[in-house]
């Protein structure tokens, strides 16, 4: 009997309630901390802008931009553009934590880590407001706020891009030796991942050279521009490649993205005649670095019978063409961009370049917006471009005088604005759909559109906005849509 | 279980039905059995897992599946799914471990009302289990039980087997296992042998069908199951104790499952106040590879719905190039698929668990009226999973190796005062009151090298690059005070009334207390109202009303970071994009239902009939919010779901002359679960999402699906564009899981020994979206595919003129680009119309004389077969499926690349001594 008391006992215990203090300790969450230190951060904010940009690239702009044809599923080649692009999605979802970087960055004092929240939110609302036009912008990212915003209003591009400007002037300002050590920078640090600030200074200013000009047909950017250049104390931009905003990929899981697909898909998407058919032409060295020789012309090379051969498909081709040989006859990308699993990618996540920075000038000199000779940016913007191809790849290709003299490359004052668009094109090959935009923006290359498409041969200039807009947002995106225009691939953006 | 005197339906199924039955996964073995008992199938792979649904679905949430409860004590019935993606492994539902060779009865709690007894988790129903003991032992008993069965596909998609491998006419290794190539007519063809690498068309072959290539790769599984009991008793106590054995070959080769139980109950009166009763039992699960299901490189059906027509299953076996054992595998194409035999042989995904459950109850008789019973029970599991996957894999070309443990653990402990009085002779009364406390803790980790140094060591240490890690612990608690009363008159009238308050560890502490009653009034009417016809045997009739509140997972209440993937040896986080809520409220499920038994011509026929109305009300929903906020959901209450439906369960002996008798059992139901509310501003919420989607919209049925649909002419003919049907942007409803009906017969014969018995199910109408059909018709290897293959494919339909007009559609397309389009979300959402013969038995019982003195008795022997006919018009696959996603939650609905069924096929025999 005493046994059985003393077992009743103890199960009573057990069973004794719990205080609402063991309660609340018990749901305390010991997997997940709630205050993190900012540089924790920044992993998340680069790679996931950087590794979206290089998926939107392979998915899309180097399609559209004709650097690249698909010949199993054309559907982005046949502008079938129903669903939204990524961009929408993955640029609000890494700006949640841009928003937590600029936050934290305040609340310890750390101006440069809110210099960097807002450069990264300045690239990533550009590259989406010129994908879409119109969207959600002084009024986003305040789910959590006192009074919080679940729907929020649209901006127009217009006033977007004003507030981006501004942003970029802040984050110029903010930047600075003072404003504390940048940890965990996988743009621009250095062997132990330690950033400089001078380095996204000078990417903040140059990104504000991009925004002028993509809105110039809509606001002059003269005075703006002339001011960076004038006071490069106050304004320093990119001066040569090593100031490129590129990221190196490392280890896995951390490589070029496309490296993760099955090898298949890579076989996919192939040269575009587009671009084979201008770097053929001019004898481009940065062709063999873009693409394969076609394995037809390989196997003949080896038995010596004859050259070695790149070769496009034309965008949007036949499905009768398509069934032809393509394996064989058809160059796939270059090995800098896959080769084989155990072959680690050179290719670099592309955000801006010194290149296109001279072709922003370049242009802007040609236009009288700023003092200069449009020539020589030209000619720094072709040669920077090769000079990057050749680091990246490791091939030993250069900007020879004949290169550049030769027609199509060589400057020519009459053609010029063609000559920096095009090749302006070539350079910013697998830079997000920055050549999409910029032909969207001046027509160059004048492309031809898909030889079969959905589109009633029209190049498609912007993206659906993703259809949850339709459900969780719908006031907001009707009045957008009332504003804007017919929400479709074929309505002009404001700086168009 | 009480069954004369409940207020609300309960249905009973017999241990000897389950263990003679033969079904490994419990769940399974219900299926067809009992009026508004939804099973559904999971991926059918061995050992897999089964989704158990009573009454519709009632919660946004939540998995609505019922509460298991062995002998008193809830038991874990998860499906634990691995953290990572592409390697979906069906490792089987926790309650597809029970025995069924140690379940004495079986009772379905259909209703919410036993939440008093079992908590908020009851308020999906009650699977009630208990197990046999040695109860009505006298002396010693052993019983011995042993079946061997075998399996083979039930149903496997049909081909085309006209055109082989390539595209647009053309024979290409290169690309895919498509089959859009040349014409198998028999011509001269090379094609890739294993001895030369790289990959290179050699061997010249006839370039001929080989329609079997993937009935050839399956083998007949074995199931060998055998169970040894030994019970013993006396009047001061009894003990039973039980080893059974598992062991199960799988139809796809080098898969195989063994399970070995242990069950020890004992039962022992210490004096004529206090007894004592243990039951513990043990299982140990193990297998060296168990199959990745879902659409997948990982996944064998995959490849063979991926696997050129021509292709000979003989020539894949030998799977390495020579000369790269160990490195490259040959197969067929280089791009996209691996061989299966090599994913079966090298890819291998193993596991070792081991869970032990059980209880220890005490129960003291203070007075003859009043007693208490203080009770302590534990389920306990922990599992180790090995995958790998060699050097040369299409999808980990480097290799990988993956170990995760899984740990679980939940801990029940109860006191219950119970008083009986009988008041007087007309009026009887019991009252019970306790307390319950109830902690769960579940641990995962894992550890993964995504790319491996040396080729063939499977060990984390031999990582190419740093192991990523998951751990996730959590712990709850609820405690609860509860008591149940009932009243009864002239035992024909019965009242029942119960009360339980829970405090929940998940909840915010100023909210986490929360109350809930039932009540339910039963009456026999053939005892209460004398003098009615004869025939009227008996006659019942039942109403209860019960409420259940209901808490949260762990750690929804406060803002954390995540971890997200290191750069190098850089640590990242990521904050996640659904936002807590520290003031959420318990949910509210309120219930009501009407029924009635009566039985008639001395019980020869039997009707029982049940109504209910269930509303589940301020559910804790993850309700999205649009994504420019920042956050993509935000945690609130909100939402309200009424479910209502009807269930008939008849049984009758229609013949029952001198030896030879006819037993029906018949049962039907049918459900309907509509979304009354969301939240103000969200009609839609979304569910699930594999290929089409699954949406809980206001005013609508649980279960819609939705998809783009093509888009039509006002006549209805879809349009095209450049031949190609096109797409309409909006997604409407294309189906609905739920079948508008469920019926199943089991018919039983029995002439002197003999026993025929036939289980038919019936599920009328739902649908099922078949992912089969989508990406076999793309692939080229259905019949669908044949039409237009020579000369192209001029679709039915229209044009647009541009103008609101419509031109009859006239350009001619490649077939390969036609039925690539053509089964989107609509065109492959199925009616899942069904019948099965889900199990037919025929058993003999020997006459115990035969064995004289052998001491040998209750000789049975028994021919069993289950799954054994299906009737449907869903072409390839068997529509009793549910797609599984990587963390363990059903896609009901859904047909992602199942296994095929098995058709199970075999004998047991049961004797005693």
């Amino acid at each position: 009997m005493k046994l059985f008391r003393y077992f009743m006992l103890a199960v009573l215990m057990v069973v004794t309630f719990s205080c609402d203090k063991d309660l609340e300790e018990i749901n305390r969450n010991p997997n997940n901390p709630e205050e993190v230190n900012p540089e924790l951060l920044m992993v998340t904010v680069i790679r996931g802008t950087v590794n979206q940009m290089v998926n939107e690239a392979w998915n899309t702009g180097n399609i559209v931009a004709q650097y690249t044809a698909e010949v199993r599923e054309p559907g982005t080649d046949r502008y079938i553009w129903t669903g939204a692009f990524d961009t929408w999605s993955n640029g609000y979802n890494v700006l949640r934590d841009v928003n937590n970087l600029y936050v934290i960055g305040e609340e310890r004092g750390l101006n440069n880590y809110k210099g960097i929240a807002l450069v990264m939110r300045a690239l990533i609302f550009s590259r989406m407001t010129d994908v879409y036009g119109d969207l959600p912008y002084s009024q986003a990212l305040k789910g959590k706020d006192a009074d919080p915003v679940y729907s929020p209003e649209y901006d127009t591009q217009q006033s977007i891009y004003a507030g981006l400007l501004d942003e970029l002037e802040r984050a110029n300002q903010l930047l600075s030796s003072d404003g504390g050590e940048i940890r965990n920078d996988i743009l621009y640090g250095n062997g132990g991942n330690i950033g400089d600030p001078m380095l996204w200074r000078k990417l903040a200013n140059s990104l504000k050279l991009r925004l002028l000009l993509r809105q110039s047909n809509r606001v002059d950017p003269g005075q703006a521009m002339q001011q960076i250049l004038d006071n490069p104390g106050q304004y320093p931009i990119f001066t040569s490649n090593d100031d490129n905003a590129t990221v190196t990929y490392v280890a896995a899981p951390n490589l070029f993205p496309i490296t993760g697909t099955r090898i298949g898909f890579f076989r996919d998407r192939r040269l575009s005649k587009t671009l084979s058919a201008y770097l053929n032409d001019t004898n481009d060295p940065r062709l063999q670095v873009f693409a394969e020789p076609t394995s037809e012309s390989v196997d003949a090379h080896a038995q010596g019978n004859g050259p070695l051969v790149w070769e496009g498909v034309r965008n949007g081709e036949t499905d009768a063409n398509l069934s032809s040989n393509i394996d064989e006859t058809v160059s796939t990308l270059g090995t800098a961009y896959y080769i084989d699993v155990d072959v680690p990618v050179k290719a670099e996540g592309i955000v801006m370049t010194y290149s296109e920075l001279s072709f922003i000038l370049a242009e802007a000199a040609q236009r009288h917006w700023i003092s200069g000779s449009a020539e020589d940016y030209y000619y720094e913007g072709v040669r920077s471009s090769v000079d990057y191809y050749k680091s990246v790849s490791g091939k030993s290709i250069s900007a020879t005088d004949a290169f550049l003299a030769t027609d199509g490359v060589r400057f020519d004052a009459a053609n010029a604005l063609t000559l920096i668009g095009t090749q302006k094109w070539i350079a910013l090959f697998f830079t997000d759909l920055q050549a999409w935009h910029e032909w969207k923006r001046t027509g160059i290359p004048a492309f031809t559109p898909s030889i079969v498409n959905n589109n009633g041969d029209r190049i498609p200039v912007r993206s659906l906005y993703p259809t949850t807009q339709q459900v969780t947002n719908r006031t907001s995106y009707e009045k957008a849509v009332e504003r804007q225009g017919e929400d479709n691939i074929n309505t002009k953006l404001w700086w168009q | 279980m009480r069954r004369k005197n409940s207020g609300y339906a309960v249905q009973e199924v017999k241990g000897d039905q389950l263990d003679q039955a033969r079904e490994t996964n419990l769940i399974n073995s219900l299926a067809g059995k009992a009026a508004g008992v939804n099973v559904t199938g999971g991926s059918n792979a061995l050992g897999g897992s089964a989704r158990i649904v009573i009454r519709g679905q009632t919660s946004l949430a939540g998995d609505n599946q019922p509460l298991f409860v062995v002998n008193g004590i809830p038991i874990d019935n998860s499906v634990v799914g691995s953290n990572q993606g592409g390697m979906t492994v069906d490792y089987g539902n926790g309650a597809s471990e029970i025995n069924p060779n140690d379940i004495e009865s079986m009772t379905i709690l259909k209703g919410p009302n036993a939440a008093a007894l079992y908590g908020s988790r009851a308020a999906n129903g009650v699977v009630l289990i208990t197990t046999k003991s040695g109860k009505n032992a006298k002396g010693l008993g052993v019983s011995f039980n042993s079946t061997t069965s075998f399996e083979t596909p039930l149903k496997l998609p049909e081909f085309q087997n006209e055109y082989g491998q390539g595209r647009g006419g053309v024979y290409n290794i290169g690309d895919g296992g498509r089959s859009w190539g040349p014409k198998l007519d028999g011509r001269d063809m090379k094609v890739p042998v294993n001895t030369e690498y790289p990959p290179k068309n050699g061997e010249v072959v006839k370039w001929e069908p080989y329609p079997n290539a993937m009935k050839e790769f399956f083998q007949t599984g074995i199931t060998l199951n055998n169970g040894l009991s030994i019970v013993s008793g006396n009047d001061k106590g009894n003990f039973r104790l039980s080893y059974s054995n598992l062991n199960q070959k799988g139809m796809v080769p080098n898969t195989e499952l063994k399970r070995n139980t242990v069950a020890l109950n004992g039962s022992y009166h210490l004096n004529d106040k206090l007894s004592v009763t243990a039951n513990v039992n043990y299982v140990n699960t193990n297998s060296p590879n168990r199959t990745v299901v879902g659409y997948g490189t990982e996944s064998t059906i995959y490849t063979w719905l991926w696997e050129g027509r021509q292709v000979r299953t003989d020539k894949m076996r030998d799977y390495w190039f020579k000369g790269y054992e160990g490195l490259k595998p040959f197969t067929y194409n280089y791009s996209f698929n691996d061989n299966p035999y090599y994913t079966v042989y090298e890819n291998l995904n193993a596991m070792y668990r081991n869970r032990m459950y059980g209880n220890i109850v005490a129960t003291y008789d203070i007075t003859p009226e009043l007693s208490l019973m203080l009770r302590t029970g534990l389920d306990y599991s922990n599992e180790r999973r090995d995958s790998r996957r060699t050097v040369g894999s299409i999808s980990f070309p480097l290799g990988m190796y993956r170990q995760e443990q899984e740990y679980f653990e939940e801990r029940n402990s109860d006191f219950l005062l119970s008083y009986t009085k009988q008041l007087s002779s007309d009026f009887s009364f019991k009252v019970s009151a306790g307390g319950n406390q109830m902690t769960q803790k579940r641990q995962q980790l894992s550890n993964q090298a995504d790319q491996l140094n040396i080729p063939g060591v499977y060990n984390l240490g031999n990582s190419r690059i740093p192991v990523t890690v998951y751990q996730y612990d959590s712990k709850y608690r609820i405690s609860s005070l509860y008591a149940f009363a009932q009243l009864g008159y002239k035992s024909a009238l019965f009242l029942d009334v119960t009360a339980r308050n829970d405090w929940s560890s998940t909840l915010p502490v100023s909210n986490n207390s929360y109350f809930y009653p039932s009540v339910s009034l039963s009456g026999v009417i053939t005892e209460l109202v004398p003098s009615l016809p004869e025939a009227l045997s008996f006659a019942k009739i039942r109403a209860s009303w019960a409420q259940v509140g209901n808490d949260t997972d762990p750690y929804k209440l406060r803002n954390v970071f995540n971890y997200s993937t290191p750069w190098n040896s850089l640590q990242a986080v990521t904050e996640p994009a659904s936002i807590p809520n520290a003031n959420l409220v318990p949910e509210s499920i309120n219930t009501w239902e009407i029924g009635t038994e009566v039985k008639f011509m001395k019980n020869r026929l039997g009707l029982d009939v049940a109504y209910y109305d269930t509303r589940a009300m301020n559910q804790i929903l993850n309700i999205p919010i649009d994504q420019t906020s920042g956050y993509t959901s935000r945690y609130l209450n909100a939402g309200e779901i009424r479910s209502r439906g009807l269930e008939v369960v008849l049984n009758a002996t229609p013949v029952k002359v001198g030896d030879f008798s006819w037993d029906v059992a018949l049962n039907w139901a049918t459900n309907r679960a509509r979304v009354v509310s969301l939240v103000d501003g969200i009609d839609t919420y979304s569910l699930a999402s594999r290929y089409v989607s699954v949406q809980a919209r206001v005013g609508e049925r649980m279960g819609d699906m939705y998809a783009t649909p093509f888009k039509r002419d006002p006549n209805g003919n879809i349009v095209h564009v450049n031949g190609i049907p096109v797409e309409d942007a909006t997604q409407i409803k294309v189906g609905n899981y739920n079948p508008d009906w469920t019926a199943g017969l089991y018919n039983t014969f029995r002439y002197k020994g003999i026993t025929l018995g036939v289980l038919l199910d019936y599920h009328r109408g739902g649908n099922i979206y078949s992912y089969t059909l989508t990406r076999g018709t793309v692939a080229g290897q259905l019949v669908e595919t044949l039409p237009g293959r020579e000369n192209g494919y001029v679709g039915p339909g229209v044009i647009a003129n541009g103008d609101g007009t419509y031109r009859p559609n006239d350009v001619n397309v490649t077939a390969e680009r036609y039925w690539g389009a053509y089964y989107n979300g609509e065109m492959a959402t199925l009616d899942a119309t069904y019948m099965k013969m889900r199990e037919a038995k025929l058993g003999y019982t020997l006459p115990n004389k035969l064995f004289g003195k052998t001491g040998i008795r209750d000789v049975t022997i028994q021919f069993v077969g289950r799954n054994l006919f299906l009737w449907t018009k869903v072409p390839h696959i068997d529509p009793d499926t549910s797609g599984l996603s990587g963390n363990g939650t059903f896609l009901p609905g859904i047909e992602d690349y199942p296994q095929p069924t098995p058709r199970s096929m075999g004998f047991n025999v049961n004797f005693k001594l």
